[in-house]
């Protein structure tokens, strides 16, 4: 608890912060980047998986046909907040 | 009138405190900002008014506190689950970290990671967002806590509040009720707190940069996400299992297509009630005598402190991104690596309009929104992993 450790760097180093919060955010950076790099990789690998196992045409045709609801939802948002921020 | 004089010493006004009504002030202010001010609803009006029924007074032998469990956190009492009150049950799905995986599993049910799917760099952004936690965690060590302490401290930087309960429910339970408060409070105040940061870090050359129109993203692509996410960071960080496996596993609820009953409730009825539950018994748990303390100004000070961090944190890292991008990426992006969904890409936008009424930045921005939830999730699990049992 507060108050009966000493204040200042002292205590950084008593419990070891620099080595924590270097770890961490290395840690928390490199899973990221591990998802970052697999989502780049995902479509190119997916477009290899389609030629040995086929989408079904009827999967297909559902996916063609219906568009990420969300992302009209968010430009709707958009427009809805331009009109707000001019009033 | 012996009589009547005792009698008033039983009600809560003859045992108000002034921390008491400054407490319930807060609370009504907190339930103003709600209504009026429409800053959180959702969260702050539950809040206040659990701040306003935690702060009336009443008689000890009463056991009517959040802290009334009947001594089961008590290991040199002894337990009597009669003298539990209904408020300590309540409390205890946030005591015991329940209701904050519940949380993640009706946000999982209701993010589309589609955004973020169309443009990986994005997530780096997210990324780069929790240098606010390990910074405060250095900070709080700095003013003289102890490493859990600061561990439950500087998650308050992911702006995820959630993962703030679960993480000092693990680490700090004594320190539980400041930091709830703290984190939902600066998560309500994002609209305030960003966007003067933001205009200091970008010039306005930055801010008029018009991002790429997002790629079509497969179904498959969106049901293999969830799955391969959760094992990456938790494989990294197992830590981050609980919380990670609740957002994944409601996405995918989601995305698979053949559960939408199970992740339309999870999205609405379920997350709604726990919702309820968790504000109204965090508001419950500031009682002054426990809330009013240095501890918790300090706490308060270092969470906005965090905030800010995290926000120049990724606005800059996406102007050091740009050094080597030839499709550059509008800076003001980075603040939304915060993981407050959706207010922060929501702050995004109404930044980059105010440069360019016709700058849709709002899709792009929910790329690091959503990267910096799971982001504040894995630093949860990191931190836990590395303090637990220190």
């Amino acid at each position: 608890m507060i108050g009966e450790n000493p204040i200042g760097l002292e205590n950084i180093a008593a419990y070891d912060g620099w080595s924590i919060a270097i770890t961490g955010i290395s840690i928390v950076f490199s899973a990221l980047l591990l998802i970052s790099l697999f989502i780049a990789i995902l479509p190119r690998t997916l477009a290899t998986l389609e030629i040995v196992l086929p989408q079904e045409p009827q999967a297909q045709a559902q996916e063609t046909t219906s568009r990420t609801p969300d992302s009209h939802g968010l430009v709707a948002i958009a427009a809805a907040l331009r009109q707000r921020q001019k009033k | 009138m012996d009589g009547l004089s005792k009698f008033f010493e039983t009600t809560g006004f003859g045992l108000m405190e002034p921390g008491n009504a400054v407490m319930i002030v807060i609370g009504m202010v907190f339930i103003g900002l709600a209504i009026v001010k429409d800053y959180e609803p959702l969260l702050l009006l539950p809040i206040g008014f659990g701040m306003i029924v935690g702060n009336i007074p009443f008689l000890e032998s009463m056991s009517l506190s959040v802290y009334d469990d009947g001594g089961i956190s008590d290991a040199n009492q002894p337990t009597n689950l009669m003298n539990m009150s209904v408020l300590s049950m309540l409390y205890a799905g946030v005591k015991y970290g329940l209701f904050p995986p519940l949380i993640f599993l009706g946000i999982g049910a209701m993010t589309d990671f589609s955004t973020m799917l169309s443009n990986p760099k994005l997530v780096l952004l997210g990324a780069a967002a929790q240098v606010g936690v390990f910074l405060t965690v250095l900070g709080a060590l700095f003013l003289g806590f102890d490493a859990n302490d600061a561990g439950a401290i500087g998650i308050i930087g992911g702006a995820d509040g959630p993962t703030a309960i679960f993480l000092s429910s693990r680490l700090a339970p004594d320190l539980l009720g400041p930091i709830a408060i703290a984190a939902y409070s600066y998560m309500a105040l994002v609209p305030v707190i960003q966007p003067p940061i933001m205009k200091l870090l970008t010039s306005r050359e930055e801010r008029l940069i018009r991002m790429a129109a997002p790629r079509e993203v497969s179904k498959r692509e969106r049901i293999i996400f969830p799955i391969a996410a959760f094992l990456i960071c938790t494989l990294i960080a197992p830590g981050a299992l609980v919380l990670l496996g609740m957002l994944f596993f409601g996405n995918l609820l989601k995305e698979s297509g053949v559960t939408e009953r199970l992740a339309q409730t999870a999205r609405t009825a379920m997350i709604d009630i726990v919702t309820i539950l968790l504000g109204f018994s965090v508001g419950a748990s500031t009682q002054a005598q426990e809330f009013l303390q240095e501890t918790s100004l300090l706490i308060f000070a270092l969470g906005a402190t965090s905030f800010a961090i995290a926000t120049a944190g990724g606005i800059l890292f996406a102007k050091f991104l740009n050094l080597f991008l030839k499709d550059k990426i509008n800076p003001l992006l980075g603040a939304a690596g915060v993981s407050a969904v959706p207010d922060s890409a929501r702050v995004v936008q109404m930044v980059g309009q105010q440069e360019d009424p016709q700058n849709v930045l709002l899709m792009h921005a929910m790329a690091p929104n959503v990267a910096g939830v799971i982001g504040s999730a894995v630093a949860a699990g990191v931190l836990w992993s590395i303090l637990v049992g220190s």
